[in-house]
């Protein structure tokens, strides 16, 4: 087993991985950016690293500097979490020539699968379903007006390197597709450093439902059953469950087939999630291989009861899977909740700041990643994810209720959070009935505002803040803090 | 005591008095009365007794605005009598809506457009990326680039005026 890993990663990912690894006894490396100093993860691990200035460019997706940090301190592994070089071919290929174990897939299956195009060649000649479109990246607008003539519109262009809704646009008419093509390719470039784009036919209401896999280096692969991922809004996911409404244990079956398949036909090793889209005819088709662990992953993890982090470092250190698939069991229901740093009333737009105050959720069956404290200034520079709020209940009814009450207890101020978004989505008819389809939040919550909600209730609480002495003057978190009696002196004592 | 309120922009008239019988205070918002005391918890956590019963709530405070939340639901009040002591923005809607701004820090990627230039509505103008998403901002209505008061790479700020559009004669009141 490693002695010691290194994170290459910042945020809630960060923190999780960092967890395992305490419970598995390893020692932690941070590394981290300027932006990032007092940084969540920075506090979880065992030693840090400085790796430069705020621009991922120049920190986090600067193998240079990573590679330096992990030779500094010694650390003989590297996770990669998810997004920045977690499916950097180039990086994990560097990491096996310097001798440090990348707690991933190997650089070649990256590689390969990392390439939308090219992993829709592979799974073609596994026979695994594809979604028709294009095998080759596209040059030029003209070369991608042709292809999307021939499929139909409406198409999505989508980057070659791509993931996480980054350099996606969908086309609905041939007018749409030279801007598209700039934006998508512009946004690609940024997030991974590769402009390329293709474009595949479009599905209009597709569930979007993905396979956990765990494969080791001795030949055995696992599914760990579904997420249902159908909850997205800019092409990003934003609430995800398991087990998914729409399938049934014939249809679990064949995609978890569907899925060792995949993982098989590529060489795969290490934890990866094989997505696919599902139509409301029960057929599906193969998207892509995401060569990481996802950001929902935890709804798999209470689901099954099984570490995926600690899976990972076991994979990667040479040893079996420690489970057969028949040992694997769904028990209850999970459902996750993405917790961005944005405005939901101003179309989801990123909302970077210094948190006033925050009060995490707690109890039965609740569980947050989170990647924040009250005071922590959240950078503009990268992605807005703060944190994850994760439930497990024995159904999908008690979970949906669990997740209510969690929601209900996440108070975050200083910035914008979808919290209040979020309980008006869980609460719907729409998602208490199941019925998540891809579009769902773009039509059923387009233009959302708050309910009208107690109002009242608000007033009166600014009341009592401007009334009591002292309130009216609290600016910024920690700033009066002496002005108040602890609690203890006054609970009981209630203020006239 | 009198509270003309802003919460979520409805406006809210709100009048509280201090109970007789020293338990508490009674409030008057439109047609609703309210017996109510509280207790703070700790600096942004008020517990809150209306009518009985116990409500938890969290305030914040950032420049104009405070921010509530209750039960899973976030509530922005602006005090308008505390605004009266604070100096007004500056410019009218009018001049609003012939100025660029971005909804939230971010950095400027490309510029579209160069000053002089005749633009439609809708059109884009810039460019602008933050936590990694790009955002095309597009010109309110048709007009003449006045004046581009930002460049490639810089970090800009809400309220920072990117670009001025000197309407067109027809759509100078309204659209």
């Amino acid at each position: 087993m490693f002695e010691k890993i290194m994170v290459a990663n910042r945020g809630e990912i960060a923190v999780r991985i960092m967890r395992t690894c305490r419970e598995m006894g390893i020692p932690t490396v941070a590394v981290h950016s300027e932006a990032d100093r007092n940084a969540l993860h920075v506090q979880c691990a065992d030693e840090a690293v400085g790796i430069g200035p705020a621009e991922p460019q120049d920190s986090y997706l600067n193998i240079e500097k990573i590679i330096a940090a992990a030779r500094e301190s010694g650390a003989g592994a590297i996770h990669p979490g998810y997004g920045f070089l977690a499916e950097n071919a180039s990086f994990a290929e560097r990491c096996e020539a310097e001798g440090i174990r990348f707690i991933g897939p190997p650089s070649a299956v990256i590689k390969s699968l990392g390439d939308k195009t090219a992993a829709r060649a592979i799974m073609l000649k596994g026979a695994v379903p594809v979604i028709p479109g294009m095998t080759e990246p596209a040059s030029n607008v003209a070369e991608l007006s042709e292809h999307a003539r021939e499929i139909g519109y409406p198409v999505l262009l989508k980057a070659v390197a791509g993931g996480g809704g980054k350099g996606m646009r969908v086309v609905s008419g041939p007018e749409g597709m030279k801007d598209a093509f700039a934006e998508a390719a512009s946004e690609a470039h940024s997030a991974f450093g590769d402009g390329a784009v293709y474009l595949e036919k479009f599905l209009e209401r597709p569930r979007h439902v993905e396979i956990q896999v765990l494969a080791d280096a001795h030949g055995n692969t696992v599914h760990l059953f579904e997420r249902e991922c159908s909850l997205q809004r800019r092409h990003q996911k934003i609430i995800e469950e398991s087990p998914s409404p729409a399938l049934n244990p014939g249809l679990r079956e064949a995609m978890g087939q569907a899925a060792i398949k995949a993982a098989r036909a590529a060489g795969y090793v290490n934890a990866g999630t094989v997505e696919f889209l599902l139509d409301d005819r029960g057929r599906f088709y193969f998207l892509e291989v995401n060569t990481r662990l996802q950001v929902e992953h935890p709804v798999t993890e209470m689901i099954t009861g099984i570490d995926l982090v600690r899976e990972q470092i076991r994979i990667a250190a040479g040893e079996p899977l420690s489970y057969r698939q028949e040992e694997i069991k769904a028990r209850g229901h999970a459902i996750e909740c993405r917790i961005y740093a944005e405005d939901p009333e101003r179309a989801f737009i990123p909302s970077p700041g210094k948190i006033l105050y925050l009060k995490e959720p707690a109890g039965p069956g609740v569980r947050v990643d989170s990647g924040i404290y009250g005071g922590f200034a959240v950078p503009a520079a990268y992605d807005p994810i703060l944190s994850k709020l994760i439930v497990h209940a024995e159904d999908r009814p008690k979970a949906v209720e669990r997740m209510v009450r969690a929601l209900r207890e996440y108070v975050i101020l200083g910035i914008r959070t979808p919290v209040p978004f979020l309980l008006d989505v869980i609460k719907s008819d729409f998602f208490r009935r199941g019925e998540t389809h891809t579009l769902l939040i773009d039509e059923g919550f387009a233009g959302w505002r708050p309910p009208p909600g107690r109002a009242d209730l608000a007033c009166l609480a600014y009341a009592a803040f401007r009334i009591a002495p002292g309130g009216g003057n609290l600016t910024e978190a920690g700033r009066e803090r002496d002005r108040f009696p602890s609690p203890w002196e006054t609970l009981g004592a209630w203020s006239l | 005591m009198e509270f003309p309120l802003l919460v979520n922009k409805e406006p809210k008239s709100l009048t509280v008095a201090p109970l007789p019988s020293g338990e508490g205070h009674l409030a008057r918002l439109d047609r609703q009365e309210y017996r109510f005391r509280w207790t703070p918890v700790n600096d942004h956590e008020w517990l809150l007794d209306v009518n009985g019963k116990l409500i938890p709530a969290y305030l914040a405070t950032q420049g104009s605005e405070t921010q509530i939340f209750i039960d899973g639901e976030l509530f922005i009040v602006e005090d308008l009598g505390a605004a009266d002591r604070r100096p007004r923005r500056r410019g009218g809607p009018d001049d609003q809506s012939r100025q660029v701004t971005p909804p939230m820090p971010a950095a400027v990627m490309r510029i579209l457009v160069a000053e002089g230039e005749m633009v439609n509505r809708g059109q884009a103008l810039i460019v602008l990326s933050a936590m990694k998403m790009e955002t095309t901002l597009t010109a309110p209505h048709r007009g003449t680039i006045k004046k581009i008061n930002t460049a490639t790479g810089a970090q800009v700020m809400p309220g920072e005026i990117l670009l001025e559009i000197e309407p067109a004669g027809e759509e100078q009141n309204g659209a």
